[in-house]
């Protein structure tokens, strides 16, 4: 993904379209999964409220 | 031409490292706000506390909680057994649109799911609910 198809999906995402901000949760899905395991073992509950954290606070980031 | 290549992959870099960073940040307070809601914290008692003074017999203990709990009690108990046994989709999906009364096309935005998923989870919770405090009314008699 280059500069300007980056930055435009992200600016989809921060202004609420469902298809960037999948396209942004694709691209981070390591970086979410990351943080969504407790003592190493992977927490589904955990991994969604990320997901669900993300879609609702994605449009605080600003340019 | 390189250059110019250069500067744009830069600028890139930039934006990129700017949101991953944010991410990072975000991903991180949220992580601990879920812990400290969702771990338990048991209470910790001096072993010197007099115990044996606080605790009353335990037959008397039971048959005084059983009596004083209404069938509201007993109803809302199951019920929050069963709604914490949902996936937290499901859970936010119900806490959405009962709790917030929010129409499924807001929740929909707000989840970033189809309006159609959220008949589905909504159905989904209800019909576990439904089994859950119907298997635990049978199992009560």
């Amino acid at each position: 993904m280059d500069k300007a198809e980056f930055e435009t999906v992200l600016q989809g995402a921060v202004a609420g379209r469902h298809e960037d901000l999948e396209q942004i949760l694709q691209l981070y899905a390591p970086l979410i999964r990351k943080y969504s395991f407790i003592k190493d073992t992977f927490d589904e509950d955990l991994h969604q409220y990320l997901l669900i954290h993300i879609a609702l606070n994605i449009n605080k980031f600003t340019f | 031409m390189a250059h110019e290549d250069e500067s744009q992959y830069s600028g890139n870099d930039h934006l990129r490292a700017r949101f991953t960073m944010w991410l990072n940040t975000t991903l991180i307070r949220a992580r601990t706000r879920y812990l400290e809601t969702h771990t338990q914290k048991l209470e910790v008692i001096p072993l010197d506390a007099g115990l044996s003074e606080s605790i009353p017999d335990p037959v008397d203990y039971f048959v005084d909680t059983e009596r004083s709990k209404n069938d509201f009690d007993f109803a809302e108990e199951r019920l929050a057994k069963a709604f914490s046994e949902l996936t937290l989709m499901r859970r936010e999906v119900l806490r959405l649109l009962f709790v917030e009364e929010k129409t499924s096309e807001e929740i929909a935005k707000l989840l970033c799911i189809s309006p159609n998923s959220v008949y589905q989870f909504k159905h989904q919770a209800l019909d576990k609910l439904r089994n859950l405090l119907t298997e635990g009314a049978d199992e009560n008699g």
